[in-house]
């Protein structure tokens, strides 16, 4: 079954690192850009920033008039998008094949003439956009801010994780021309960047397309990427409680686990799995099914740079007291540093990892977006078709070893939230 | 390079993209089973669409059908819930169970190298249901505390005051969940009822669509569907509809809400309605897609919003024309206004070539992104069985999408968009929207019940 993904991986003069991948079987192409930059580079009182940016990068450049990208890209039949992380920024179409060029003009344009484009006008227009992106998805939806508090609680003040990608409203009010102008020039230049193109074009023409609308953008140093390194493993447990306008309270639980990559955080990973994928996942059995003292319940990773978090996630039933949810949570937490699990269970999530791989990477823009990652992160994009075996080799011993290691209550953030009772009255 | 950046790139020469051939046969009971072979990948996504929906549901009972598509997968004549999860789970099959407005879905995408086995479990749990008493109470005290959230959630929440509001009196009305009163009164006989009435082979498609060739296609069904029993096919009640009288606001009060949910608009057209694919392109350029107009307006003019738009949706009867936008607790009276501006600007004025040749472009562009995979194709499938189309309905889509004029829109627009008939429905806190709207329109105000205050 495994799927090889073949491709071919150079570099320009100018540094900017490009991935072809070639599949002709659909006649559409995706053009995939990261920008080895997120909200980790920003800084206390200036946050936000990488977001807002990715959001100015749809706004014309130098040789494309405002509001005509999306028009370039969707009158043709393409699709397009952004999205901004802790690590990197990305920026993605998948169109027609016979559009390619189009698409590669396109992100040259804004990533070497961004500057002449930008104007007050526009940053005023997207500021209140975010503001209002912050407004609809984090603040107006129940237990919104979760991830914020637990971003604050996890890590320091000064630690680039300590703040959400959105940025804070107070430090989007003072956002200037300026800022969005020094972020550009410090974090857009092709040698922090990666290319990828991935589904039906030819490649010998290819390669010229590349070379024409790349080529000549101007060299400028990679910039020092902060080696921030995390040593606060340990450091004790942070509890906190916070009240939202909902029916039940919820309980959060971030714990710090290693870096992406590292193969403790791929234990983390199938640590993840074993508790909470489909129905036979151990918090959706114990806390779900059998004792049902909970109405959802799940563990998930955020795999950062730097250092990640396995986050534990549980609601209770109605009148079930959350203490009592807690100790319930608590038990299965346990049971995972203290038992080995089943080699069938572990055999189980092993084969649902290996489809879940499968069906990710049906899609050619599934498969640039996954290639840039693993070169923008590992410098090493044969991880699409290698990281597999780092999951298969995980066994039994290793997960209880890692549970022992990392799910250690002073090494988490726990985040009770409590019904307000005003919306009732 | 020497090149002039401003010069647009000339495309390069198209590659014809069609929609997959597919085959059709019939099991002796009356099972109709389609099938599209893309063998790229080694999966095989499996769609089992049942012709009845919660239309069928006994009135003070709704919920049913939603109720039964929760319990077949908890146990069946020969496996109960756990062994169901662990027979789909090892071999890596995801199932799903659920009802639209359209059908019953069984979906199921498995490993081709799996499918015989995950058949077996898929074909038990279709035609051997159990409905055990203790998953159906665990179940509905599961549904009961998600309805008792959606005041947590405004989104959700003003959608379903919009559905509310417009089917007012109809089954529509609720959600396919049920009432919490209607979800309670559901008994295990009424899902059995449901069951015998509704799940039988001739009410039934069955669809095949990636690593599957038409022998084993036809060896699969065979085996696993032969002996599923035949019944009458049931027939639906056939239904009345009413447009709003007047433009008016719903306004339901979310005290310490930090944005408006808005919701616009009335019913909008049959799916077999001639005017389809004008009707498609209308509400691209109104709020279909990111160059809409009213998407340029209320985000990349005013920044009143992050996202907005527009949908004709399709049900047995009338579906809804729903305009929708999350807006900035200020600006909701003016967001609306805007929003009736451009509905009243599209019936008065033809639109652009340039409008139109956008829209077409994306539509008719999008084609082969939106059936790149054997899951997409699935759908593509169960589109054209449900909504009673021609099978070369995708060979012909898009010449007739091009076929399309500005007049032909202009006149769509007249006949189907109603700004003296809006239902507005707002849900955000009244004390920062209510005066700005009943300046302008006639406003009622509820709690987050829907009850009026």
């Amino acid at each position: 079954m495994p799927l090889h993904i073949e491709f071919e991986s150079y570099q320009l003069k100018n540094g900017l690192n490009v991935i072809l991948h070639q599949d002709t079987r659909t006649p559409i192409v995706s053009v995939n850009i990261w920008y080895h930059t997120g909200s980790k580079n920003e800084k206390p009182g200036k946050t936000g920033y990488a977001h807002l940016f990715e959001h100015m990068m749809f706004q014309g450049s130098g040789h494309v008039p405002a509001d005509m990208h999306f028009q370039y890209i969707q009158s043709v039949g393409g699709t397009l998008n952004g999205s901004t992380f802790f690590d990197r920024t990305n920026y993605f179409e998948t169109l027609p094949s016979h559009y390619l060029e189009t698409a590669l003009w396109l992100e040259s344009d804004r990533m070497g003439f961004f500057l002449p484009a930008l104007t007050q006008e526009k940053l005023d227009t997207q500021l209140d956009v975010v503001k209002n992106e912050r407004r609809q998805r984090y603040e107006n939806q129940p237990y919104g801010l979760w991830l914020e508090k637990i971003l604050e609680m996890s890590f320091e003040k000064e630690f680039p994780y300590h703040w959400p990608v959105i940025g804070y409203m107070e430090d989007l009010n003072t956002a200037t021309l300026n800022d969005v102008k020094e972020f550009f020039e410090t974090w857009y230049a092709p040698s922090n960047a990666s290319l990828v193109i991935a589904g039906d074009f030819d490649k010998k023409q290819t390669h010229k397309l590349v070379e024409k609308y790349f080529g000549d953008l101007p060299y400028g140093p990679a910039p020092e990427i902060p080696g921030t390194i995390f040593s606060d493993y340990g450091r004790g447990e942070k509890r906190a409680t916070e009240v939202d306008s909902v029916q039940l309270p919820r309980i959060y639980m971030a714990y710090h686990i290693p870096p992406f990559g590292k193969t403790d955080t791929y234990t983390a990973d199938i640590i993840t799995d074993i508790l909470s994928l489909g129905k036979r996942g151990r918090l959706y059995k114990s806390l779900v099914y059998e004792q049902q003292i909970a109405q959802e319940a799940y563990a998930l990773i955020l795999p950062m740079q730097n250092a990640s978090l396995l986050i534990f996630m549980a609601t209770p039933k109605p009148g079930v007291k959350i203490e009592a949810l807690e100790n319930a949570l608590q038990e299965q937490i346990d049971s995972l540093r203290t038992e080995e699990i089943q080699a069938r269970d572990l055999q189980r999530i092993q084969n649902q990892l290996e489809a879940r791989k499968l069906r990710e990477l049906q899609t050619v823009s599934a498969r640039a977006d996954y290639l840039n990652m693993f070169s923008v992160y590992f410098n090493d994009p044969d991880l699409i078709n290698t990281e597999i075996e780092k999951y298969k080799a995980i066994n039994t011993t290793d997960i209880k070893r890692t549970a022992a290691t990392y799910l250690q209550n002073n090494n988490r953030t726990v985040l009770t939230y409590l019904p307000d009772d005003k919306e009732k009255k | 390079m020497e090149f002039n950046r401003f010069q647009t790139p000339q495309p390069g020469i198209p590659r014809p993209f069609h929609f997959p051939d597919f085959d059709r046969f019939y099991l002796r009971n009356g099972l109709e089973v389609l099938l599209a072979e893309r063998p790229d990948f080694p999966l095989v996504s499996v769609n089992l669409c049942i012709k009845s929906y919660p239309l069928a549901d006994t009135e003070h009972k709704e919920g049913t059908a939603n109720l039964l598509c929760e319990l077949f997968s908890e146990g069946t004549k020969k496996r109960n819930s756990e062994q169901i999860a662990e027979e789909l789970e090892f071999t890596a099959s995801q199932f799903s169970a659920h009802t639209d407005w359209n059908a019953i879905h069984l979906d199921m995408n498995t490993l081709s190298r799996n499918l015989d086995t995950a058949m077996d479990v898929f074909s038990d749990m279709l035609q051997n249901p159990i409905f055990p008493e203790a998953e159906l109470e665990r179940i509905r005290q599961e549904i009961l505390t998600d309805r008792l959230r959606i005041v947590d959630n405004p989104a959700k929440l003003n959608s379903e005051q919009f559905i509310r509001f417009l089917y007012h009196g109809m089954r529509y009305a609720l959600p396919i969940e049920g009432s919490n009163t209607s979800i309670q009164n559901i008994s295990r006989a009424d899902i059995q009822t449901f069951y015998n009435r509704h799940l039988v082979p001739g009410n039934a498609v069955l669809i095949f669509a990636g690593k599957i060739n038409r022998e084993t296609a036809e060896t699969v069904s065979e085996k696993y569907f032969a002996s599923w029993e035949e019944g009458p096919v049931p027939s639906l009640p056939d239904l009345d509809f009413q447009q709003p009288q007047k433009t008016r606001v719903h306004l339901i009060h979310k005290p310490g809400s930090s944005q408006t949910e808005l919701r616009m608009g009335h019913l909008g057209i049959e799916r077999k309605n001639p005017d389809y694919y004008a009707v498609t392109l209308l509400n691209e350029i109104l709020g279909g897609y990111f160059l809409s107009r009213i998407n340029m307006n209320l985000r990349e003019e005013h920044g009143y919003t992050y996202g907005s738009g527009s949908a004709f949706s399709y049900r047995p009867g009338m579906g809804p024309l729903h305009i929708s936008a999350a807006v900035q607790s200020e600006h909701t009276a003016q967001a609306a206004l805007e929003v009736l501006k451009e509905i009243s600007k599209i019936r008065s004025e033809e639109i652009s070539e340039k409008e139109l040749q956008n829209a077409r472009g994306q539509i008719t562009g999008l084609f082969p992104i939106a059936f790149e995979t054997a899951d997409q194709v699935a759908l593509g499938l169960s589109n054209i069985v449900l909504s009673q189309l021609p099978d070369d309905y995708y060979n012909t889509y898009r010449n007739k999408i091009s076929a399309v004029t500005r007049e032909d829109i202009l006149e769509s627009a007249q006949k189907y968009l109603h700004p003296d008939k809006m239902l507005i429905v707002v849900t955000g806190d009244r004390a920062i929207i209510e005066k700005d709207l009943k300046d302008t329109f006639d406003v009622t105000v509820y709690d987050v019940q829907g009850n009026e205050i």
